[in-house]
C-alpha cells in the first residue's frame, strides 16, 4: 500500500519520465548528425558555414559531423584550377520527431526538438561540382554546378522546364485553440531559368518579406522564404524544401507548415 | 525601440468593475525615437481571420464602418486618410504598393484581427475580439506604434453584434468605439 511518500515520489517518476521520452527526436536521433561529403573532382577544400558560425572544413572525399538545426548550412568548395563550387543545404524534418505528436500536450517534446534542433536532418550525402576554371560563362553566376540532394542520378542543373508564376497562400495557425490569432500569407514567386523570385505578404505588415527558391531540372526546389510574421515586421527567414507536383510548386517550411503554390496559366496575346 | 507597458490594468480594472464596458482599451506602445504626428495615413485593413466562417464574420465590424468612423473621429486632427480593405484582395502586397505609389503617406496603419474568443459548442460563436492596429513610418519602414482595441465578451457587454439567424446587422457603435479609442491611445502618445 502507497503511503503519502511513495505516492509522490511516483508522481515525480511518471513526470521526469514523460519529459524525457516526449524529445522523441533528441532521445533517438541525438543534436548531431554525420553528413557525408563529397566533390567532383575529389581534394576539394570544402567549408560548412551556418548562420555566420563555420561549422567544419574538410577536404572531400569526407565525412564531418555537425549539430542538427532547423537553419540551413552554406557548403563552399575551393580546388586550385576549378571554379568555386556553393550550395545550401536545407534541413528535413526529422521522422522520429513525429512521435512526440501524441503526447505533445505537455508542449516539452517538441521544444526540446526544436530548442536541440533534432526535429530537423540534413540530407546524408552533399556532393558539388567544380568547373573547370573558364569552362563557364562569365554571366550570369549560376550556382548550376552544385548537386545539393543525395540522389546520385539526380541531374541538378537548373531548366526553364518549370518557369512560370506560381502563388499561395498560408496561414500560421493560432497556438491556442478556442480563440484566433492567424496570419494569413499570400505568397508570389515568378521563376525564370530555374531561379524563383517573390513575396511572402502577410495580414500582419504592409511590407512584403523575400521569396527566393531554385527549382532543379527534376523539379526539386530548394530556398527561403520570409514571413514577416507580426505588426513589427520581424523577419522570421524560414529554410523550404519541396518539389514540383503535377505542375504545382509543394513547399515544405522549416520548422513546420505547409503550402502548394500553384502554377498560373498561361494568357494568350 | 517599442516600449512595452504593463497591458494588464486596464482589462483588470474593467473586469473588477463587472465587465460593465463594452470595449477595453489597452495602452499603446510607440517608438520612443519617433516624434512625427501622423498627417497623411494609409490605413490598411485586414478583418477577417481566414479561420472564421460566414456566421462569424458577421459579427465583425465592416470596412466601411470604421473607415467613415476613422475619417470623422481624424478630421479635426487634419490627417488625410485613404482607407483600403485588403480582405479578399488576391495580391496583397501590390495592391498596397500601388495604393502607397498613389496615395504617398507617410503613415501606413495596419488594423488586423488579432484575436477573437469563439463560445459555445457545437456551432461556435464569436464572443469578443480584438483589433490590433500598428502604425508604420513610409520613408523609414519601421513600426512606430501599436496599440490594441478589444471588443469584450458580447454576451456581458449588452450589445448585439448579430440578427436574427446569425445575419449581418450594422456594427456603427463598434466602429465609433474602435475609432475614439484609437484616437484617444494615439493622442495620449503624442501621435495626434
Amino acid at each position: 500500500m502507497f503511503d503519502r511518500t511513495s505516492a509522490r515520489l511516483a508522481l515525480t517518476s511518471c513526470c521526469l519520465i514523460a519529459v524525457v521520452c516526449a524529445s522523441c527526436a533528441t532521445v533517438a536521433t541525438g543534436g548531431v548528425q554525420t553528413i557525408s561529403l563529397q566533390s567532383t573532382p575529389d581534394g576539394a577544400d570544402c567549408i560548412l558555414v551556418r548562420d555566420g558560425e563555420r561549422l567544419a572544413r574538410a577536404v572531400t572525399p569526407a565525412s564531418v559531423t555537425i549539430s542538427r538545426s532547423m537553419k540551413g548550412v552554406r557548403v563552399t568548395c575551393t580546388k586550385a584550377g576549378f571554379e568555386e563550387g556553393r550550395t545550401v543545404i536545407a534541413a528535413e524534418r526529422e521522422p522520429a520527431a513525429a512521435f512526440n505528436v501524441p503526447i505533445s500536450v505537455l508542449a516539452i517534446g517538441p521544444a526540446v526538438d526544436l530548442a536541440s534542433g533534432a526535429s530537423s536532418r540534413y540530407p546524408s550525402l552533399i556532393r558539388v561540382s567544380l568547373s573547370p576554371e573558364g569552362s563557364t560563362p562569365q554571366s550570369p553566376p549560376s550556382p548550376a554546378t552544385v548537386v545539393p540532394l543525395a540522389a546520385p542520378t539526380a541531374a541538378a542543373q537548373l531548366s526553364g522546364r518549370f518557369d512560370g508564376s506560381y502563388s499561395g497562400n498560408y496561414v500560421s495557425r493560432a497556438v491556442l485553440s478556442g480563440s484566433g490569432s492567424n496570419v494569413n500569407y499570400q505568397i508570389k514567386l515568378t521563376v525564370v531559368g530555374g531561379q524563383g523570385t517573390g513575396t511572402a505578404s502577410s495580414s500582419a505588415c504592409p511590407f512584403p518579406g523575400d521569396v527566393n527558391v531554385t527549382i532543379d531540372a527534376d523539379g526539386k526546389a530548394s530556398g527561403e522564404i520570409d514571413l514577416r510574421r507580426d505588426s513589427a515586421c520581424q523577419p522570421d527567414k524560414r529554410q523550404t524544401i519541396g518539389r514540383i507536383e503535377n505542375g504545382d510548386l509543394r513547399l515544405v517550411l522549416q520548422p513546420v507548415g505547409r503550402v502548394t503554390l500553384t502554377r498560373a496559366q498561361a494568357t494568350a496575346n | 525601440m517599442i516600449r512595452r507597458r504593463r497591458t494588464l490594468a486596464w482589462p483588470l480594472a474593467t473586469v473588477l468593475a463587472g465587465c460593465s464596458q463594452p470595449v477595453a482599451l489597452y495602452p499603446g506602445n510607440k517608438d520612443a525615437t519617433y516624434h512625427q504626428k501622423l498627417q497623411r495615413v494609409l490605413v490598411t485593413l485586414n478583418l477577417r481571420d481566414p479561420g472564421m466562417t460566414d456566421a462569424q464574420w458577421n459579427v465583425i465590424v465592416r470596412p466601411q464602418e470604421l473607415q467613415q468612423s476613422l475619417a470623422a473621429a481624424w478630421r479635426p486632427f487634419g490627417i488625410s486618410l485613404e482607407v483600403l480593405d485588403l480582405d479578399g484582395v488576391s495580391d496583397r502586397a501590390k495592391v498596397t504598393a500601388d495604393a502607397v505609389a498613389r496615395f504617398a503617406p507617410m503613415q501606413i496603419a495596419n488594423v488586423r484581427i488579432a484575436r477573437f474568443n469563439k463560445a459555445g459548442g457545437l456551432v461556435s460563436i464569436i464572443d469578443g475580439y480584438m483589433l490590433e492596429t500598428a502604425i508604420f513610418d513610409v520613408a523609414t519602414r519601421k513600426t512606430v506604434w501599436t496599440g490594441t482595441v478589444e471588443f469584450r465578451q458580447f454576451s456581458a457587454g449588452g450589445r448585439s453584434r448579430s440578427g436574427p439567424l446569425g445575419m449581418a446587422k450594422s456594427h456603427v457603435s463598434d466602429a465609433n468605439d474602435f475609432a475614439d479609442g484609437l484616437t484617444s491611445q494615439l493622442k495620449t502618445d503624442g501621435l495626434l
